[in-house]
């Protein structure tokens, strides 16, 4: 097969089925070569990928979800993993209780937490952004995990000394993965009810595990100087808790704007519909 | 106000009638036009105009000489209709006087 007739077969994907059928068809009545049929091909493919940019959804999709969303994932991940390196080195040396002064039933509830949250926030950014824009998918997608793999090495942390799979496993399981089955069209015949059920899941979610990412650093401060109590006094004395508490307050405000999308739409689908 | 080449579709799918689809379609401008019309244009256009409501389109049978393959067919509402004698009308009244109209007035020989 011809270099021309592989690029036109290529372009073709890009159609919807019934139509690559019948501009199929019109190429065979037609008798066009395949350079003919490719140049024509990439005219009306260019086209229909451009046609959805005019609206506003692939752009808020772009710039309200992939672009927040996938630096703070790529953060949060980065950070869970540099938590469980050391943490697993101390815990071999040490004990569980050695590195935080939490108990081992409160590391592996703050570990699990966090890996759920990246896991919701993952799943539920492909899932709004498909939602969002079907027929610009492909470019929202390719930008997210671009965005995510681009922060994650700016870091400089992708490989962890001695556990080099940590780092990409972490990504792989909770971040790139989840965001997949995101994007993939069966998602999209979720309705009302399990929407509001997400929503409130990630909501949830999303508070418990950016506690516990406070807590990790409070209960270490408060171990480190003999267990004192962690007053609001204290607290506000703590420039770096404040600008933590900042973050976190940022980090769950860009993560749950793709559930509270969701929910907001199908809220308004449903008193359209009523 | 139709465009220029959503002007030609219309006019080649009411002279197609119910043999209007795609490459019949092209084949028809090509002819008439003695220009080149592609598909990748030709498909664009009359999404454009569908949705606009002056044509529906649909899939119809198959034939041996497509391969197998199913035609897109094309039919010109009552909306469309009256956008290209719109068109048509607004073309005549402005080459009205002009040198190359065939006529009383502005010939030139």
């Amino acid at each position: 097969m011809s270099i021309w007739f592989r690029s036109r077969d290529a372009l073709s994907r890009l159609l919807d089925p019934a139509e690559r059928e019948a501009v199929f068809g019109d190429f065979a009545e037609l008798g066009m070569t395949g350079r003919q049929a490719t140049k024509s091909l990439l005219g009306l493919v260019v086209r229909r990928q451009l046609r959805p940019w005019k609206a506003w959804n692939p752009w808020f999709a772009l710039f309200a979800i992939v672009v927040p969303v996938s630096r703070q994932l790529a953060r949060l991940s980065n950070q869970l993993g540099m938590e469980i390196w050391p943490g697993v080195v101390m815990w071999l040396h040490h004990g569980p209780s050695g590195r935080t002064g939490l108990s081992p039933a409160a590391n592996l509830a703050s570990f699990c937490l966090q890996a759920v949250a990246l896991i919701t926030w993952s799943w539920t950014s492909g899932f709004a952004l498909r939602k969002l824009s079907r027929s610009t998918i492909w470019v929202s997608g390719v930008a997210f995990f671009a965005i995510y793999l681009v922060v994650l090495a700016g870091d400089g942390s992708l490989l962890f000394l001695a556990l080099p799979w940590l780092g990409p496993s972490i990504d792989f399981l909770f971040v790139l993965l989840p965001a997949y089955f995101g994007f993939r069209p069966t998602t999209s015949s979720l309705k009302f009810p399990w929407m509001v059920l997400l929503a409130l899941w990630t909501l949830t979610i999303s508070g418990l595990a950016l506690w516990t990412w406070g807590w990790d650093q409070a209960a270490m401060d408060n171990w480190s100087r003999g267990a004192p109590p962690l007053t609001l006094w204290q607290l506000a004395q703590h420039v770096g808790a404040w600008r933590s508490g900042m973050t976190h307050v940022f980090a769950a405000a860009a993560l749950t704007v793709p559930a509270l999308y969701v929910l907001a739409k199908d809220a308004f689908s449903q008193r359209a519909s009523g | 106000m139709l465009g220029e080449f959503e002007y030609l579709i219309l006019a080649a799918t009411v002279r197609l009638g119910d043999d209007a689809y795609g490459a019949a379609i092209v084949q028809e401008i090509e002819n008439t036009t003695r220009r080149k019309c592609s598909i990748g244009g030709l498909y664009t256009t009359l999404d454009r105009l569908e949705a606009k409501g002056m044509i529906k389109t649909w899939m119809g049978n198959p034939t041996p000489e497509r391969g197998g393959r199913s035609k897109r067919m094309v039919r010109v509402l009552a909306k469309g209709k009256e956008a290209a004698a719109d068109f048509y009308d607004a073309v005549l009244k402005v080459s009205r006087g002009t040198s190359w109209q065939a006529g009383p007035t502005g010939v030139r020989k």
